[in-house]
């Protein structure tokens, strides 16, 4: 058994992959992002552009996790991070990737991809139109560059929709040795074999030379802060107190 | 002489009906040449395909090419586009019209999100008065008329009930009928001709007009507006907000008339009238359509009628622009929130409460915070332009631009500074102790600002704000810490030790052996330097901080107390004694909804002991007599009700709780109880699992749990003295009479 | 809206219950001791999080390193006291007499 880089060994290809994740709170995607900055920070010089996209939706950039995917905070620095809040925010940001994005980029994530375009603030005859366009737009944005682009979603439903724009799908297996990503529709294999790649997410995970602590774990369990809410909404929740 | 502005507006087929107030009551005006126009932004071929469409349909009256700002920052570098203005012929169609260009012509022949829509979704009334730069503040003092039913009596439909001005129409001898109800109601009316109605539903427009119809009142005979008719405006609507179901009742209007829906008014309940009709002038909404809006909408409205009219910006129907991408380290530092000094958990004497007044906006004014100037990073062109950078995190913030737009400063302080003033102002005139009604007046207005101050930062972060933007939100929580930890320093350095703070607010005590520098001069000088004013808020005889619950330390070998840096405390857990003399508490048992009268009143006589013996051994005395009393069976089961909300159908709780024995009880009684409701039991015994586990409050049966509710005194006894470091097993010690309590009162 | 991390208190919490398994095989008389050094990490939240690490643990340690010199500076206090007092007393204890007057020195 390869003990060296067992998160490591995944090559996605280019193009749309999507990632069926077991809940929108999963780190999965940052530890790719972590251990795919890993590899390309000793061939890239540090000082070029930004080599890496990440369209953030339902504040799942923790910059935490994303810190603690990697030995040094500086592989990092070639990642670019903007949130959205909302469905049009998110499709704003696919359309400046687009017009951002280079011949150096090398990875454009994009987790709960599909999320925001379900909340009721986005009327229903939007949706559908509005998501397809984004989908649309990454997968030709992964052509176009010859770059993956990795998505998730924690919703089975939404993850069809997603999937009809996706080159590559792929599942999240629960196994004693931990998730293990698997082609979609295909049994998980026991060798590090060509199917998939298995990601430890029991206590720790193995980073090249040293464990580290578990930071998505308590990510998972608490989450980030709840949701922002004005002060407004407090009020209405009776969370407040204000005297004149 | 020129004729004042209108008060009420009303909407049919393309016309307007505008009510003046005259010195006698209202006269109406028929306008028939208004035209509501949306706008809508593009590229230039797609706009003029939209144009060629928009022309043969039925709604739209005129279209046409006008110059306008599509954002702030638009206008902020002195830029303009164009936009195509489509005006339609009667006000309700402007959203049918949005919706269709978005979901017919744009979706047929452009990508989604060509088209960029504005002034889409605005009040009638409010969109009338800036398109004809109406001020809809009343012109004379509003007579109003209060009319209530219970909601029993709303659901059965019975007016019989019906209560003008707190007195019930029915005479003494009770014998109310619906005939005589409205016969009253109808002399009430012609008599005071009032200018609003405040009514407790607004279902009551409704209820009260077909019961007139029905008891064969004519139309000219009974009506509730000025002239006959009435119109509902919106249906009642159920929401989810942030997970948290709410509802909002349907919206009526009585002609010539305002209507205030005390059931759906947060401004009429929080300030009244007064309130109201400041928000009216400081928003530009007419009072029918402030009386409903939330404190957001409100808000909202007083920016979309600064930006219209200083900025030429136009108020954007969705939230598209997102944030720049930014490299990780700035995202790690940007997004965090205020800072909190962890409360000092202890007994301190000679305690003071400074405050900065309202932080968040006079960061806002202060430091020119705004949506186009924050990380602007605009090209100075023509201007010359001054920047300054955010502490921590590195966004730049450049100054406002004169000459760019009407306004003097950036846009966000322009919204606030009136604000603010107008606060500081009340709060002067406070000071001199004006008479009534001037007192009550000026209180109103000023709680009703002070929401809006209090709102407008966690606004800019909230996701459908439409001139929000996050990256404001951070700088201002940015600045906030960095004035937090300014005034430690001084304060520390002058002698003082800040013993608790949240945000905007630190409690300090003179640090041991040393003379400190007298606080004022301390807080004047803290006010200077970082440009908002810090106040003295009061002072403490003594101020207790209570532990976190978990983190009161346990078992008789715990040296409790003895560690400089003690327990963790909880942020928002305090109780203490003015100097003045009133006690204040925060957080403690007594001051949650749900705790027993008994409880609560247990406590306060805790506190009340410890503040005369300063002995944690004579606050045991008194538990111990409440204790005996408990157990004797003096107590009234009455001073023992608990009262918790229910937050869900009886069939959707998985647990067992108090609450779902009481639902039990309650449907076993064929009484409905719907989330949002309250129950009210006793506990009758602890240990059982069905609904025999409670009693409701008017049933029958004095028994009560005793060991539930000491186990309910020794809690609330341990949070008094739990900031001494003294636990519930060091409480059980001091007891006299150990039978008083089981031991399982000390186990959680 | 914003907040991608947990607050450092709730980090704190992250991480004690990430270490509940230690603190079950602890002996009993430790695990006071154990729930203490949490406590006492919660004591400098304030400043820890201030601070914002990329990772807290960093910041519970260096809290835990603090309270440790604060504990020890208390100690070094309480001890010099008393060799004062120690000082004072030290002439009558070996004379073995017990006098009142143990002031005399001053």
């Amino acid at each position: 058994m390869d003990t060296h880089t067992p998160t490591l060994g995944l090559e996605f290809e280019s193009g749309l992959t999507l990632l069926e994740v077991p809940s929108p709170r999963s780190t999965i995607l940052h530890r790719l992002v972590g251990a795919r900055l890993t590899e390309s920070a000793t061939e890239h010089d540090p000082e070029t552009n930004a080599t890496a996209y990440w369209i953030d939706a339902r504040n799942t950039a923790a910059t935490q996790v994303l810190y603690d995917c990697v030995s040094s905070d500086r592989t990092l620095e070639s990642l670019r991070v903007a949130r959205a809040f909302t469905a049009y925010q998110h499709h704003s940001l696919v359309r400046r990737v687009t017009r951002q994005a280079g011949p150096e980029t090398e990875l454009i994530v994009a987790p709960n991809v599909a999320s925001l375009y379900h909340d009721a603030d986005l009327p229903e005859w939007e949706r559908e139109g509005l998501l397809a366009a984004a989908l649309e737009t990454l997968a030709e944005l992964g052509r176009v560059l010859s770059c993956p682009i990795l998505v998730t979603s924690a919703d089975e439903n939404r993850a069809d929709t997603v999937a009809e724009y996706a080159a590559t799908t792929l599942e999240c297996v629960r196994t004693r040795e931990g998730i293990r990503l698997v082609r979609s529709g295909e049994e998980p294999t026991d060798d590090d074999g060509e199917m998939g790649s298995a990601i430890d997410d029991t206590a720790g995970y193995w980073h090249g030379t040293h464990w580290q602590t578990t930071i998505p774990y308590w990510v998972d369990l608490y989450g980030a802060v709840a949701e922002g809410q004005s002060i407004v909404e407090a009020y209405d929740r009776g969370l407040l107190e204000v005297t004149a | 002489m020129s004729r004042t502005d209108p008060y009420a507006f009303e909407f049919d087929d393309g016309t307007v009906r505008e009510w003046r107030l005259t010195d006698r009551g209202a006269e109406p005006t028929l306008v028939e040449d208004y035209t509501p126009a949306l706008f809508v932004s593009g590229p230039d071929d797609a706009l003029a395909d939209l144009r060629a469409r928009l022309e043969s349909d039925p709604k739209t009256v005129e279209t046409r090419v006008e110059r306008w700002a599509t954002d702030l920052h638009e206008a902020h570098v002195g830029e303009r586009s164009e936009l195509l203005r489509v005006g339609c012929d009667r006000v309700d169609d402007v959203r049918q019209l949005a919706r269709e260009i978005r979901g017919v012509h744009e979706s047929g022949t452009h990508a989604p999100g060509t088209f960029r829509l504005f002034d889409v979704d605005l009040e009638p009334g409010f969109r009338y008065c800036l398109d004809r730069g109406i001020d809809p503040a009343p012109t004379r003092e509003l007579r109003t008329l209060r009319l209530e039913l219970e909601d029993r009596e709303l659901a059965d439909g019975d007016v019989s009930g019906l209560r003008i001005e707190d007195e019930p129409v029915a005479g003494e001898d009770g014998g109310g009928d619906p005939r005589s109800a409205l016969e009253t109601l109808r002399t009430r009316l012609e008599r005071e001709d009032p200018d609003v109605l405040v009514v407790s539903h607004g279902e009551l427009i409704p209820l009260l007009s077909e019961h007139a119809t029905e008891l064969g009142f004519e139309e000219d005979e009974f009506h509730l507006g000025r002239v006959p008719g009435w119109t509902q405006l919106a249906g009642e609507n159920t929401y989810e907000s942030y997970g948290r179901v709410g509802h909002s009742p349907a919206r009526y209007r009585a002609p010539g008339r305002a209507i205030v829906d005390t059931s759906n008014s947060f401004l009429w309940n929080q300030s009244g009238l007064a309130g109201l009709e400041y928000m009216v002038e400081q928003t530009g909404r007419p009072l029918q359509e402030a009386a409903w809006g939330s404190i957001g909408t409100l808000l909202t409205s007083r920016q979309i009628r600064l930006a219209r009219r200083e900025w030429a910006v136009l108020a954007p129907q969705n939230k598209w622009e997102p944030e720049r991408f930014s490299d990780l380290r700035t995202l790690h530092a940007a997004d965090r929130g205020g800072f909190t000094f962890e409360p000092k958990v202890g007994f301190h004497e000679d305690v003071h409460e400074i405050d900065f007044a309202s932080l968040y906006p006079r960061i806002i004014c202060e430091h020119g915070i705004s949506p186009e100037t924050v990380d602007c990073a605009h090209d100075a062109g023509d201007f010359v332009h001054d920047s300054h950078r955010v502490p921590e995190l590195g966004y730049e913030v450049c100054e406002h631009v004169p000459e760019a737009t009407d306004g003097d400063a950036a846009f966000l302080p322009t919204v606030l500074e009136p604000l603010l003033s107008d606060r500081g102002d009340i709060k002067a005139r406070l000071a001199d102790d004006p008479a009534e009604p001037e007192a009550s007046r000026l209180r109103a207005e000023s709680g009703a600002i002070k929401w809006v101050l209090v709102s407008c930062f966690g606004y800019q972060g909230y996701r459908n704000a439409k001139y929000g933007r996050i990256e404001c939100h951070e700088a201002i929580n940015a600045y906030a810490r960095d004035v937090a930890l300014t005034a430690k320093r001084r304060l520390e350095d002058a002698g003082w030790r800040i013993v608790h703070g949240i945000v905007d607010s630190l409690w300090v005590t003179p640090r041991e052996g040393v003379e400190p520098e007298p606080l004022e001069a301390v807080i004047d000088e803290i006010s200077a330097d970082v440009g908002i004013p810090l106040e003295h808020d009061g002072s403490y005889e003594w101020v207790c901080f209570v532990p976190l619950r978990d983190s009161i330390p346990d078992g008789p070998d715990e040296g409790a107390g003895a560690f400089e840096s003690g327990s963790a405390g909880a942020l928002t857990k305090y109780f203490g004694k003015r100097e003045a003399g009133a006690y204040k508490f925060r957080g403690i048992e007594l001051r949650q909804r749900s705790t027993p009268a008994f409880v609560a009143e247990s406590q306060r006589a805790f506190v009340e002991a410890l503040d005369r013996e300063r002995d944690p051994e004579a606050v045991c005395d008194v538990l111990e007599r409440r204790l005996s009393s408990l157990r004797g069976g003096d107590v009234d089961p009455s001073a023992l009700e608990i009262t918790t909300r229910v937050s869900k159908p009886l069939s959707a709780y998985r647990k067992r709780t108090r609450t779902v024995a009481a639902l039990e009880r309650y449907e076993r009684r064929g009484i409905d109880r719907q989330p949002g409701q309250s129950v009210r039991y006793v506990v009758a015994d602890d240990d059982a699992s069905g609904p025999e586990r409670v009693r409701l409050s008017f049933e029958a049966g004095g028994e009560y749990d005793v060991d539930y509710y000491a186990t309910q005194l020794v809690r609330a006894c341990e949070s008094v003295l739990s900031p001494l470091g003294w636990d519930r097993s060091r409480i059980r010690r001091a007891l006299h009479d150990g039978r008083l309590l089981e031991l399982s009162a000390f186990v959680d | 809206m914003g907040r991608t991390n947990p607050t450092y208190r709730d980090a704190l919490r992250g991480l004690e219950s990430e270490w509940k398994p230690m603190r079950r095989a602890l002996r009993r008389e430790y695990q006071a001791d154990f729930d203490r050094l949490f406590d006492r990490g919660r004591t400098f939240a304030d400043a820890a999080g201030y601070a914002n690490p990329t990772d807290p643990e960093r910041a519970l340690l260096l809290s835990l390193a603090l309270a440790h010199e604060v504990e020890l500076r208390r100690l070094r206090a309480e001890l010099e006291e008393r060799e004062q007092c120690n000082d004072r007393t030290a002439p009558e204890e070996r004379d073995g007499r017990t006098t009142a007057g143990g002031d005399e020195r001053e």
